[in-house]
């Protein structure tokens, strides 16, 4: 008998989510396939994988809200677990308003972005109770200060004018005035949080969770905290033991900062927002690469041939260049609000329709395209670390149950891995790159050799506060983020990556995909089972 | 697809050396899947508003005149009532019929007077008419359609709403689906009116169940009967479903005098 679905956590009957049917969005290499694309930075390769091999798509973008700005009314009308916004707000309070930072999503969201148009609701009602004393933060953690432009890009014009600079402004981690110790959780983690937020009568909290990474009770104390809260967790041991960190039922480092969120929700109230996005991450004329190859037309196979063409003739500037211009034009599927917990489950489910796929079984060999943008090199350059970062951190962990590749498998990825850094935004990287990964790539030994000396660098910490550099221990937290698939994986590959940078990093790199398969099958054995995870756009495994 | 080893030859190897197209690839693509197609059950077509242009109404206004309407003349003998009135009633406005069969459209759609009937544009179920591009060019040629998402969500009226605020008039069933009677009205139609401050013109339709009923083509030719109520105003303060209950009212009204007469 079939059970009839569970209901949503928001009361409403639980939603189909045809992408996560088992064997829907894989298919399987036949001699009749068409070749399969690899994101490879700011180009593309169409490979041949062997016949047999699965390959894992995305699923279809799911049609946004009808009505948004509805949907942001319902959810501070009708929050779940908590009284509407309107109840809380009084004239004469402290009110503040944090939002995630530039992180997410990936691509950057064309105009207008949904934090805007979020916390354009949110001040409407404080003006309408009389609250003016309104302070909007970028809750950015120890990533790098966003740029004038891009807070304004983020918020909108008419809030940019408004807050900005005084009333709107990049959380500083290291401003020794500007934070305070709230507690201790009962396992001995520290909770610090930005000074304002603490202070304040209500906190607001916007969310965009494009990842089940994301959102949550860990936020503001991840987003509002310091180098002392945030290292609580971000350690190769809490890494190793978050599998996934995609999965946060069984992900240590969200137990660890849950109980830090706890700890900030007793001590400050706090109003959640969680908007969830599609997976529309490509505007047209490049819409098509959102699809599966056998379903693109003659003309976008001509399109892409174009573009595949012209970027590789493009000097790497001019290439970065026009990448970093692509916005997407995302739509938003649900806009929660209330209390964390509450609205953090709705968000979650949200997302799930959108991005979970089933998968039957691991694999010997995963391959996977590692496009030109991750979560830390928006308006940057994706720097070896953050290639690593984005293939063992975040691609190996998009899985919920098992990893997608089997314990001692091969990992594959398609990038170039060029030595290049940004200087203004990652100067600890180029030191880390070259001092640290010249001593050991082992993370928890460089954890405990280097982290304290980069995190307490003045010169960074300067960088970090007056510049736009990441904090000095971002680098590391950066390769923490790789320990869980370093320890399960037996040999990761870049096909067409730079032989030093490979090198240094202790991974191997091969001129084609053939050569790669070859060099993997000496690991894993003869006729190893492969799948290609087709990410971008952005999905996770939920693997049997 | 379709055209196999066009793709790896147009683009060339990989940047940095490596293969490119080969020679085992194929002549035709063909796939594998484990399982049902997400891909399939999301291709909807998008909105063609190149077909609500000024040569395209006159190539419409044409095809309707031609062949269109003269056909559902043939098949349902029409007898229309209230029409003339509603030369006066403000534009734009939510038209509201019962639906009953597919000939329900052309059918209302040629019962408008001309100045209604140009400024109309038809809410057509996206999963049903916007499955295929052919025929969602076809239904937007034909009858001026706009894709109306029947989801949860409020996709739909959200689309209805910005025709009304940009001009049109917007044909949708309130009953959502063809469905025999006049109950079952949703709340759409209320929301829209409410939401908009547009006036609804309901309409009885009948007769039409027997010649096309849901599930089969033009069965036989009989009579049919069109009637235009006045317009119903959504009244300050009013809830959507208020408003709905009155515009079923309205049509019930119709209804009635049809049956009396």
């Amino acid at each position: 008998m079939v059970e009839p679905p569970a209901p949503s956590a928001d009361g409403r009957p639980a939603r189909r989510r045809p992408a996560a049917e088992r064997g829907a969005s894989v298919s399987e290499v036949t001699v009749k396939s068409p070749p399969t694309l690899f994101h490879a930075g700011e180009s593309f390769r169409l490979e041949r994988l062997p016949v047999g091999s699965r390959v894992v798509h995305a699923p279809p973008p799911l049609k946004g809200l009808g009505d948004l700005d509805a949907a942001i009314d319902r959810a501070l009308d009708e929050p779940l677990g908590a009284d509407p916004l309107d109840a809380r707000l009084r004239a004469g309070m402290r009110l503040t308003i944090a939002f995630d930072d530039l992180s997410v999503p990936l691509p950057p969201m064309r105009a207008p972005d949904v934090r805007g148009r979020i916390v354009e609701r949110v001040l409407e009602r404080a003006y309408r109770a009389g609250v003016d004393d309104i302070h909007l933060i970028a809750a950015l953690a120890l990533h790098r200060r966003m740029t004038p432009a891009e807070l304004r890009h983020a918020l909108g014009p008419a809030v940019f004018d408004a807050f900005g600079p005084d009333e709107l402004y990049n959380h500083d981690a290291e401003d020794p005035d500007g934070n305070v110790v709230i507690g201790e959780t009962d396992h001995g983690e520290p909770v610090t949080l930005n000074r304002r937020a603490a202070e304040s009568d209500l906190l607001v909290y916007v969310h965009l969770v494009t990842a089940p990474l994301q959102g949550g009770p860990k936020s503001a104390a991840i987003g509002l905290g310091t180098y002392r809260s945030i290292s609580a967790h971000h350690t190769t041991h809490t890494l190793r033991h978050s599998r996934s960190f995609m999965d946060p039922d069984h992900s240590e480092l969200h137990h660890s900062s849950g109980r830090q969120g706890e700890l900030i929700e007793r001590a400050v109230p706090v109003f959640h927002l969680e908007a969830t996005l599609n997976d529309a991450m490509y505007a047209e004329p490049l819409r098509f690469l959102g699809k599966p190859e056998h379903l693109w037309t003659p003309r976008e196979q001509v399109v892409f041939a174009g573009v595949k063409r012209a970027v590789d003739r493009m000097p790497v500037r001019a290439r970065r260049t026009a990448f970093s211009r692509m916005s997407a034009p995302y739509a938003v599927t649900s806009v929660t609000g209330g209390a964390v917990d509450a609205a953090h489950a709705v968000a979650l489910e949200r997302l799930a329709e959108q991005q979970a796929v089933r998968v039957e079984g691991q694999s010997d060999v995963v391959t996977a395209g590692l496009p030109y943008i991750g979560p830390y090199n928006v308006n940057s350059i994706l720097n070896p670390i953050l290639v690593m970062c984005l293939g063992l951190g975040y691609f190996f962990n998009l899985y919920q149950g098992r990893p997608l590749v089997r314990e001692g498998g091969a990992l594959i990825f398609t990038h170039p891995v060029p030595r290049d850094f940004h200087p203004v935004h990652h100067p600890s990287y180029i030191d880390f790159y070259e001092e640290v990964l010249a001593e050991t790539t082992d993370p928890a030994e460089l954890e405990r050799r280097f982290e304290r000396d980069y995190a307490e660098d003045e010169w960074y910490r300067h960088l970090y506060r007056t510049s736009h550099a990441y904090h000095g221990v971002h680098p590391f937290y950066m390769w923490y983020w790789g320990a869980h698939a370093l320890e399960h994986v037996g040999e990761v590959i870049f096909v067409g990556g730079d032989r030093e940078a490979c090198r240094r990093m202790g991974f191997r790199r091969a001129d084609t995909m053939l050569d790669a398969l070859e060099m993997a099958e000496q690991v894993v054995g003869r006729d190893p089972s492969i799948t290609h995870f087709g990410c971008p756009p952005l999905f996770y495994c939920e693997v049997e | 697809m379709r055209s196999g080893r066009l793709l790896e030859r147009l683009a060339g190897p990989p940047r940095d050396g490596g293969t490119g197209g080969s020679a085992r690839s194929p002549a035709r693509w063909r796939t594998r899947r484990g399982g049902p197609d997400p891909w399939s059950a999301a291709a909807e077509v998008a909105d063609q508003p190149w077909l609500r242009g000024r040569r395209a109404s006159l190539a419409r206004e044409g095809l309707q005149q031609s062949l269109l309407f003269p056909l559902t003349r043939v098949v349902t003998s029409p007898k229309v009532s209230g029409a003339d009135d509603l030369l006066h009633a403000p534009q734009p406005a939510v038209i509201a019929p019962n639906h009953s069969s597919d000939v329900d459209t052309p059918l209302v759609l040629w019962a408008l007077p001309r100045v209604w009937r140009m400024r109309t544009v038809v809410g057509a179920a996206s999963d049903r008419f916007y499955a295929s591009r052919r025929t969602a060019l076809m239904a937007s040629l034909w009858i001026n359609t706009f894709p109306f998402d029947r989801g949860s969500e409020g996709r739909g009226l959200a689309a209805a709403a910005e025709h009304l605020r940009g001009g049109s008039n917007v044909l949708i069933y309130p009953q959502a689906t063809r469905t025999s009677g006049l109950g079952g009205l949703r709340g759409g139609v209320g929301r829209l009116c409410v939401a908009t401050g547009t006036p609804a013109v309901p309409v009885h339709v009948s007769g039409t169940g027997l010649l096309m009923p849901k599930g089969r083509g033009v069965t036989r030719r009989g009579r049919t009967e069109v009637r235009f109520g006045p317009a119903v105003e959504p009244l300050a303060g009013e809830e959507p479903q208020e408003f709905t209950e009155r515009v079923g009212a309205a049509i019930g009204a119709l209804a009635g005098a049809a049956g009396r007469r």
